[in-house]
């Protein structure tokens, strides 16, 4: 073997001379990591070999910007997840495909209509207040994860915030069908690489450049029906009024029995529908041992089951690699992504409420007036302040579209035998338009002016990397030593034209033109961050047993104030490979154990424009400028986060247990909080400064189990899970900051995410009952109602004891029936979704404490011996006929569910693949590979949850921070999918 | 290889400052010149009208419907933010912007914006202490602090006349620069008339000094420097700071460009209505109470409109529709349902005729009948397009009332009086009268006969007839030096305030201890009020100011409620701090404060050192 040319976890390409093979000779070809062959041997033959499952770790290499480590040698923890599972998962985007298959990984979908953003967090939460979210690099070039924030509208936050419209993050325009690999890195190590913007971990992907040798095409499809369930009953008891009185005029449905016959309507159902979804996938790909090229292309169409709902896609993807000369190699990709998605609102303005709330003796489903124009309001129904969110659907627009490219260049140098030069030039470009408007008829009595927004985003993303290595052994190869010294270049740069207009002159007609002049305001906002960095490396391996990896890296930031804006960060990684020892060399059950830590220090910057916020026209008659909320800082610093890790991962028992552990610790000090509220005697409502500090440990593990592998009859089957469980608390504050909360989470009652010293990020607070010193709830000797705080404290914490994916996979010849749950254990759940049904007596269980008769709350009486030995136990009963035209809105801790558990069927899958000579015989090689399938996703949940989705997420991606996850307020979760499809290879 | 490395990142390091510089906003300035700051910050003071929504009920002007409910019961309301605006104002809204407008000018020698700068501080910062009274001022916008100490109101007050001094010098200087209209054309005051402004200057010192007249050393410490101020002030209405807004109702491009209480906001609807207090002293129907049940003495007349004997001593008027003894400030300062067409007002006797009721603290029903809306009918809401922008000074496009010649007049009335120059007080008293006649005349708008467009129910000339013959009148003109009474000169101040001064008219109410009846020299608790009712001089008592004012719980008709328990008994004596700022995130500098802490229950009871007689005391029995 003389040299590698190309070597990625899929296959491995080796040219190679052999002289003299004897006459009929056989050739066995092995490779670590790869089942071995036997072949006979001819002139300028191509041998593949087939990746050995059970091996994976031995030869897992990350790649690190476009260039290979060995797996071994890497210190802290990295995952793989292979693309084909991403492929087969049947998920439209690749990052939700990831939820369950990677330990530690935890991944919140804004909802189940197409196109909703998804936030993911590695580990733990390293920001109380801006972005969490990985770093995704495709190639060694950073993509832009972006998510539409709607409050950037130019009416300023008056119609949409994160609360009720999402928008997909631009991490879901990525085609899987492209991903060759995908590694997971864990924790800050991932910075010293790739930057701070990887402080959260970092997700790498290298895409498929093409095959050697014949030249292939594929074609696969995919056909999906979806539909909702979980949702919870109506009752159809007591028709609306205040208690006991039917009356239309109210919402609230406390008033007398419905009389004996009455029709009743499914109105939830029928804001929604059967969801279809389409995908084809084709490629071609081709190339020689010096050239390789592949183009592909993808289509999705996705129809919701929210009605009107959908989402477009199609990518066209070109790339391919070539070894110009002996020295130097090309390497390229492009990438066009076009999206379209309509949507709908969410949340207390989405469907599902709105339907709630909808009268059931009236079909809402007929949502037009006689007239045809006008919204219709419900028979009987006096006040007209219902909204008919089929209306809405079909009368409003909530639309966004995209092209984007992602495109890189990269040339490596061989000068001499130990080292490298690579140059590496990427751009990521996109070219956005969000666009809204509200009917005039939609609104209360049809009284509406029409509203309408539009938005022109786009960001142009460049990056540059040079890198230079060197590479050698030492004292007969027991020394291996590399280094690399790299310059990096980062920009994004975002420009947003917005514009809203109102009245519109034609009823029926969406756009801005049809917006009365004067109401017409704009805005621009364009930001630019830039960073350049050196960074070094150098690893020492010894004997392949003992690795050691130092980096450092220094940044400067354009987003700092220059007397800060540059930030150095170290790390060091370090592994021992237990099973190179002598005494453990080749043993039988303990095949490889290895040992890992590592340390890292992660710098990070402000976003831009927070060292001097812009002034804002007044609004005011005279005009001229005035601050907005938040204030200038001048002295703003960088924030840093220090992490260490421990851990291993071995192969035991012949390679048939694969399991991996780490611990994790980090230290986020000196965060940039933005908005960060404090007296107003600081000038301003809202500051931008280095205030929190805070801690997250946890654990993470992952353990893999062939039960049955039984070479004779194929039969395999194989159980995985994954685990995790992560904690953190607030070590800093300033004193007088009692609680930081995200207004965004203010979404049922008073519960919000506020972060306060000694507690997780992940709190929730809210105005909780009075309690004595004993804990017991204090009663209003009066009227009976317990007493609630006035002041906001801790009330629970969304964060789950532990998170858990279970894959299994049978395999039997050629049927392969795979499967994945995913799970949460002791979560909390805020369920404002009862919370609303509650207080309007929409649910049946608000039938139940209507029938209940009069209440005594549990509690004593406040009445002075609250405090004593003998509190007076209250004995006030309440009767809901007091509530009048609710029966129990009740308060903050009525709405939290804790210990909630939970294990959804994410996937489930049977796929078949056609013998290889049944392929030759019928057609004659035209199609070399076959593959049919039938598959679910998230057909079961098993849950004691009561609300509608366990996971819930209240808040878009776009509002960062500690994010809505845990709110279930009007959720639409995942619907259950089926799909059917063939893979084809020609 | 090294030393290639070096150099290469010295090259890259010295490229480094000009790619990085790309912070900049290319979209909005973060930085601009000092006249653009101006209109915003002047325009921001209509949050005097916004707070005058806690201070109109807290001074008896106006009951309400709304959330402002509780300022009513003089109590505020938990974990709220209502009452704060002024707060916003002065440090945010108003705060670093007019620190930067100033700091601006100082440095460019453009002394003219500069002691403009200093004016509208004075003022904001003299009426931030008459609401809230202790506030942080010398630690205020210190950049990177995260807590703020307060300083006590003796202090703010010292230093709001340091910087009336301070506008007054720099607007003598000359300035190096010629403006051209980039004052005029954005001070929406006094259109960058700088002998205006220095007058302005003036009367924020004779109002800071005014609010210090109940104070033992008034007459020694500050009467003269009051009586000084206000000779180089306001003189006439034309002198008045009134702050005008575009108005435009529906085709305004921003709502704000309206006036608060203006029919398009719909800030007021029929949510506010004029209190029956105020219909008692400006109609002249104070009641008559018998003094052993505190319940007012039905007349045996069978007239529903004065069902009750009233006081024999009115101080504005009477109801005696002789000429002199109408008041026309009536027809306009309150609203009636009357002559809903306008079709006799310019009618003297349908005018005189108009019947006035007001409500009560939480409830438009009153004594005598239900009051009507601001704008004269009993509309919940108003459609702009059907009824027009509004009357008076709730129209879209009046402008704001900041500080009035008439008001300054009886200011100076005050100090003459209390220096016993009854003479002078006299004067004073005079012109503070017919300048707020004046006052209400130049804001007229009448209502055209059958039109549906809201108005004031008389005429201007009519206003104009009746106004002089007040002023000849027995309530004016026949008051002599003799025996012109404080209660002449407060509840005449009272009424020229009215509405728009209700933080003025509250101070003067608070520094007169709402004329409780107490012994010592200040009222606690159990010497002036118990935990249920506060007991208050009787309209005989000659030292009793405010005729016919009654708190809430006390021993009167229609009083005869008790506090919020946390008030321990007390009325309130300033707003609390606003909650989102200083609650929620400067609670231990609240804890400090003196004589009851910030951080107590009963905080909006603590006495300002305003009202109380000598140097504040560092505990109260409350």
């Amino acid at each position: 073997m003389d040299e590698i040319v190309s070597l990625t976890t899929y296959h491995i390409i080796l040219s190679f001379y052999i002289l003299n093979v004897p006459n009929k000779g056989k050739l066995i070809i092995s490779f670590v990591g790869y089942i071995t062959k036997t072949v006979d041997p001819t002139n300028n033959m191509v041998i593949t070999l087939d990746e050995d499952s059970k091996m994976l770790g031995e030869v897992e290499i990350t790649a690190e910007f476009g260039m290979k480590r060995v797996a071994r040698s890497v210190g802290s923890s990295a995952q793989n997840v292979k693309a084909a599972d991403i492929i087969n998962s049947g998920r439209d985007n690749f990052i939700t495909a990831l939820q369950g298959r990677v330990s530690g990984i935890n991944i919140t979908s804004s909802g189940g209509t197409p196109g909703s953003s998804t936030t993911v967090t590695l580990r733990s939460l390293t920001s109380i207040s801006g972005n969490n979210q990985p770093l995704y690099v495709i190639d060694g070039i950073p993509m832009n994860n972006s998510t539409f924030d709607p409050g950037t509208f130019a009416d300023a936050g008056a119609n949409f915030s994160t609360r009720n419209l999402d928008f997909s993050s631009r991490g879901n325009d990525f085609n899987p069908e492209d991903i060759e690999s995908l590694t997971v890195l864990k924790g800050a190590a991932a910075a010293a690489l790739y930057g701070s913007d990887a402080s959260n971990g970092a997700i790498i992907i290298t895409t498929k450049k093409g095959r050697p040798g014949k030249g292939r095409v594929s074609y696969s499809n995919s056909f999906s029906f979806s539909n909702a369930y979980g949702y919870p009953d109506m009752q159809n008891k007591y028709s609306q009024g205040a208690y006991g009185t039917t009356n239309y005029y109210y919402t609230a449905r406390y008033g007398g029995l419905y009389p004996k016959d009455t029709k009743f309507y499914d109105n939830v159902g029928a804001v929604l529908r059967t969801g279809f979804s389409q995908q084809h996938n084709a490629s071609v790909e081709a190339g020689s041992d010096k050239a390789t090229i592949r183009a592909g292309i993808s289509f999705l169409d996705e129809k919701g089951i929210v009605k009107l709902t959908d989402y477009k896609r199609m990518n066209l993807t070109l790339s391919g690699q070539s070894q110009i000369t002996d020295w130097l190699k090309f390497e390229g990709s492009m990438q066009y992504t076009s999206t379209k998605n309509n949507k709908a609102l969410r949340g207390t303005d989405g469907p599902l409420y709105l339907a709630m709330r909808w009268p059931i003796i009236d079909d809402m489903s007929n949502y037009m007036n006689p007239d045809g124009s006008h919204m219709r309001y419900p028979n009987l129904y006096t006040d007209t302040d219902l909204l008919n969110p089929l209306f809405g659907m079909h009368k409003n627009k909530l639309y966004d579209e995209s092209d984007r490219i992602l495109a890189y260049g990269a040339i490596t140098i061989t000068p001499t035998k130990h080292t490298f030069i690579r140059a590496q030039a990427g751009w990521d470009l996109g070219m956005q338009t969000f666009e809204t408007s509200m009917h005039p008829y939609y609104s209360a009595a049809n009284g509406g002016v029409g509203k309408y927004n539009m938005a022109k985003a786009n960001f142009n993303d460049p990056t540059l990397n040079f890198l230079a290595g060197y590479n050698n052994t030492f004292f007969k190869n027991k020394l291996t030593f590399n280094a690399q010294v790299g310059y990096h270049q980062i920009e994004d740069g975002n420009s947003q034209l917005s514009t809203y207009g109102s009245k519109f002159q034609v009823i029926d007609f969406q756009s801005i033109n049809n917006c009365d002049a004067a109401t017409i305001t704009s805005s621009k906002i364009s930001t630019k961050r830039r960073i350049q960095a050196i960074s070094t490396q150098a690893e020492f391996g010894w004997d392949n047993m003992a690795f050691l990896t130092l980096r450092a890296r220094n940044d400067w930031s354009s987003t700092l104030p220059v007397n800060n804006r540059h930030y150095f960060y170290p790390a060091a990684e370090f592994a021992f490979i237990m099973t190179e020892l002598p005494f453990l060399k080749n043993n039988q059950y303990v095949n490889y154990l290895k040992l890992r830590g590592s340390i890292a220090q992660v710098g990070k910057d402000a976003s831009p424009l927070s060292i001097d916020p812009e002034l804002q026209t007044t609004g005011l008659t005279g005009g001229g400028y005035m601050y907005g909320y938040s204030g200038p800082n001048k002295d703003l610093k960088p924030e840093m986060t220090t992490s260490w890790e421990a851990g291993f991962e071995g192969r035991f028992w012949k390679d048939r247990v694969v399991t991996d552990f780490t611990y994790f610790h980090t230290h986020c000090a000196n965060q940039i909080v933005n908005g960060f509220r404090l007296s107003y005697a600081t000038g301003f409502v809202l500051n931008n400064m280095n205030v929190g500090t805070f801690n997250t440990w946890g654990w993470e593990g992952h353990i893999d189990v062939d039960i049955i592998n039984h070479e004779a009859t194929k039969f395999r089957w194989n159980v995985g899970l994954n685990m995790s469980h992560t904690n953190s608390k607030v070590v800093y504050l300033p004193p007088n900051v009692s609680e930081y909360y995200n207004a965004y989470t203010w979404n049922s009652g008073n519960i919000r995410n506020g972060i306060m010293v000694g507690n997780p990020v992940t709190t929730l607070t809210g105005l909780a009952y009075t309690r004595n010193s004993k804990g017991q709830k204090l009663i209003n000797a009066t009227t009976g109602l317990p007493y609630v705080n006035s002041a906001w404290s801790v009330i629970g914490d969304r964060e789950p004891l532990l998170r858990f994916g279970i894959t299994t996979a049978v395999e039997f010849q050629n049927f392969r029936l795979s499967a994945m749950f995913a799970g949460r254990y002791h979560a909390t759940v805020v369920n404002g979704t009862k919370r609303s049904m509650m207080s309007s007596g929409t649910s049946w269980e608000s039938v139940r404490l209507r029938e209940r008769g009069p209440v005594v709350f549990n509690g004593v009486l406040k009445d002075g011996n609250e405090e004593t030995s003998n509190p007076t136990p209250n004995n006030i009963s309440v009767s809901y006929a007091d509530y009048g035209s609710s029966i129990y809105s009740g308060y903050d801790e009525d709405w939290l569910e804790k210990n909630v558990n939970y294990l959804r069927m994410q996937e489930l899958r049977l796929s078949y693949t056609a013998p290889q000579k049944f392929l030759k015989n019928v057609f004659n090689g035209f199609i070399s590979n076959a593959v049919v399938y039938v598959s679910g996703n998230d057909l079961f949940t098993w849950t004691n949850y009561s609300g509608i989705d366990a996971v819930g997420n209240t808040i878009s991606a776009a509002a960062g921070g500690t994010g809505g996850e845990g709110y279930d307020v009007w959720s639409i979760p995942n619907p259950r999918v089926f799909s059917f499809g063939v893979s084809l290879t020609f | 290889m090294i030393k290639a490395l070096s150099v290469l990142l010295l090259l890259i390091n010295m490229g480094c400052n000009n790619y990085l510089d790309v912070n900049k906003n290319i979209d909005a300035p973060d930085y601009v010149d000092g006249y653009l700051y101006l209109a915003g910050i002047q325009q921001e003071y209509q949050g005097m009208y916004w707070d005058g929504m806690a201070t109109t009920g807290l001074s008896q002007m106006f009951g309400t419907t709304s959330g402002y409910a509780n300022f009513t019961s003089n109590y505020y309301n938990e974990g709220s933010d209502t009452g704060g605006e002024i707060w916003r104002v002065a440090f945010w809204l108003q705060g670093m912007n007019l620190e930067n407008m100033i700091n601006e000018s100082v440095a460019a020698k453009n002394y003219t914006l500069a002691g403009i700068g200093y004016a509208m501080k004075a003022y904001t910062w003299d009426k931030l202490t008459k609401e809230y009274c202790d506030a942080p001022m010398k630690e205020a916008f210190q950049s990177n602090r995260l807590s703020f100490d307060y300083d006590y109101q003796s202090e703010i007050y010292k230093q709001v006349r340091s910087w009336a001094v301070t506008a007054i010098n720099y607007l003598q200087m000359a300035d190096s620069t010629n403006y051209g209209t980039k004052i005029s054309a954005n001070d929406y005051i006094y259109g960058g008339d700088k002998t205006k402004w220095t007058k302005f200057a003036y009367g924020v010192i004779v109002s800071n000094l005014a609010s210090l007249s109940n104070k033992s050393n008034f007459t020694t410490a500050y009467a003269d420097s009051l009586i000084l101020c206000a000779s180089k002030s306001f003189t006439s209405n034309d002198d008045n700071a009134t702050l005008s807004v575009a108005g435009g109702s529906a085709s305004s491009a921003y709502s704000s460009y309206n006036n608060y209480w203006g029919i398009y906001r719909g800030n007021v609807g029929y949510s506010y209505f004029q209190h029956d207090y105020a219909v008692q002293v400006m109609t002249g129907t104070v009641f008559d109470y018998d003094q052993a049940t505190g319940n007012r003495i039905p007349n045996d007349q069978d007239n529903k409109y004065y069902p009750y004997y009233l006081a024999a001593k009115q101080i504005i008027c009477d109801t005696l529709k002789t000429t002199g003894h109408y008041d026309p400030r009536m027809a306009v300062k309150l609203s009636t349902t009357d002559d809903a067409t306008y079709a006799n007002i310019n009618n003297a006797d349908s005018v005189k005729a108009y019947k006035y009721y007001g409500g009560s603290f939480g409830s438009a029903a009153g004594p005598i009948g239900t009051a009507p809306s601001l704008y004269g009918s009993t509309a919940t809401t108003y459609d702009v397009t059907k009824v027009g922008p509004g009357r008076w000074l709730f129209r879209d496009n009046a402008p704001y009332i900041l500080m009035t010649c008439a008001e300054l007049k009886f200011d100076l009335a005050e100090a003459y009086w209390k220096k016993g120059d009854k003479d002078n007080a006299l004067a004073a008293f005079k012109d503070g009268v017919t300048a707020d006649l004046a006052f209400t005349a130049k804001y007229l708008t009448p209502g055209t006969a059958n039109s549906t467009n809201i108005g004031d129910k008389i005429s201007t000339s009519l206003f104009n007839k009746l106004a002089a013959e007040y002023v000849a009148g027995p309530y004016v003109g026949g008051i002599t030096s003799d025996n012109l009474t404080l209660s002449n000169i407060m509840m005449q101040k009272w009424v020229a305030l009215y509405p728009w001064g209700a933080l003025e008219a509250w101070t003067d109410m608070r520094k007169y201890f709402y004329d409780i009846s107490y012994s010592d020299n200040y009222p606690y608790l159990n010497n002036g009020w118990d935990i249920n009712t506060v007991s208050q001089k009787w309209d005989t008592d000659a030292s009793k100011v405010y005729k016919g004012f009654y708190l809430s719980p006390a021993q009167v008709a229609g009083r005869k409620g008790t506090y919020n328990t946390k008030n321990h008994g007390s009325p309130c004596f300033r707003i609390r701090p606003r909650y989102n700022s200083e609650y929620m995130w400067n609670l231990p500098a609240l804890k400090g404060l003196l004589p009851i802490a910030g951080t107590a229950e009963n905080y909006q009871c603590s006495i300002p050192w305003f009202a109380y007689p000598g140097d504040l005391p560092t505990s109260i029995n409350n």
